[in-house]
């Protein structure tokens, strides 16, 4: 089995949701008992492994069977990140069990700017499961008696950070730099980006100023509006807490679909 | 499945470590977020990751190892009372699936 694990690992590292499915159950005269505990790694256009030659050769027949194949892998469609046990029918003398769950990469905050809001924000998120990048280039306000919960500070310039850096689905991905041309000089890299979350601070005007910029650079307005701007849930808050709050509420809601 | 856990089965089978992988498959009368909840047991007893500790975790960690010998895994039913939930952090009593994965 060792090489199926490497095998998910090295999918993990492309941006597609993947998922596995282990075998928890079987219900059959045909089927051996033997295969409890086998898994077959799938996205949502199709199998990609099974964990051993057995399990493909009994499940293949069982998967031409177009029906059975797209309950499958209409669990890799679906939007949220939950596991779940479900019971297929083969036919009717033959009934398998499946546990069904994505292999996923803890979610990842990265905070660009290490001012007043990061902070707070910083300390919430890292109680909302998430593991922390606070980015910024200057020295005196990116260390960890400000951050002790973040998982990495970077001191570099944020065109520097996009060299080497790749954002996927499961990145949040929060603006609050010192300044607009900074906000702009981070948007314009990550628009583009799977992140499940961009938000930047900045009141209406200085983001309509971001704005035109970025579409006096060729951007695409309909790409502008996924990122949320204001910033955060109108929560009516006041102080940098408060919208770190209003942040950290808005980032819940969009993983969790709301 | 995490990225973490998925990260220590691969660097204990460089080991050749024999080991399993112990899930919450089910969890009835209690949170769904507890599905998926999972840990690694090791040959030797060693563990990676929480199912939620107490007197169960122990139960599923001595089944891992019998299941370890024979290489089957197998799924087992555990009923929690409504205290015993309580103490370790199950808001709900009631029964509980764990899934037991031996990884070969």
């Amino acid at each position: 089995m060792e090489d199926f694990f490497k095998k998910i690992y090295k999918e993990l590292q492309g941006s597609k949701k993947i998922l596995t499915a282990v075998l928890t159950d079987i219900e059959s005269e045909e089927i051996s008992q033997n295969l409890l505990g086998e898994m077959f790694l799938f996205d949502e256009e199709g199998f990609i492994e099974f964990s051993s030659e057995k399990l493909e050769n009994e499940l293949e027949k069982f998967f031409l069977n177009e029906d059975i194949k797209n309950q499958i892998l209409a669990v890799g469609e679906a939007k949220n990140a939950d596991s779940q046990l479900k019971e297929f029918n083969l036919d009717s003398n033959n009934k398998l069990e499946f546990f069904l769950e994505p292999v996923v990469n803890q979610p990842h905050l990265t905070v660009f700017g290490a001012g007043h809001i990061a902070e707070p924000l910083v300390k919430i998120c890292s109680l909302l499961d998430f593991s922390i990048t606070v980015v910024d280039d200057r020295e005196e306000f990116l260390n960890f008696d400000r951050f002790p919960t973040a998982d990495q500070l970077l001191r570099l310039p944020y065109k520097d950070y996009f060299t080497s850096a790749r954002i996927r689905e499961n990145d949040y991905l929060v603006i609050v730099t010192r300044g607009h041309q900074h906000d702009y000089q981070v948007l314009k890299e990550v628009i583009d980006s799977q992140a499940s979350y961009i938000g930047m601070i900045g009141s209406s005007r200085k983001i309509k100023t971001v704005y035109d910029q970025l579409i006096k650079d060729g951007i695409n307005e309909e790409k502008l509006a996924r990122v949320h701007a204001p910033i955060g849930l109108d929560i009516g808050s006041e102080t940098p807490a408060e919208i770190a709050v209003a942040i950290a509420a808005e980032i819940v809601a969009v993983r969790r679909d709301r | 499945m995490k990225k973490g856990i998925l990260e220590k089965i691969i660097n204990l089978k460089e080991d050749n470590v024999r080991l399993a992988r112990a899930f919450i498959v089910q969890a009835k009368s209690s949170s769904p977020r507890n599905t998926g909840t999972e840990m690694i047991i090791t040959e030797n007893g060693d563990t990676f990751g929480s199912i939620g500790g107490g007197k169960d975790e122990k139960t599923v960690i001595e089944k891992s190892l019998d299941l370890m010998k024979t290489g089957r895994s197998e799924k087992l039913k555990l009923t929690l009372t409504r205290k015993e939930a309580a103490e370790i952090g199950w808001v709900c009593g009631g029964q509980v699936d764990i899934f037991i994965q031996v990884i070969s």
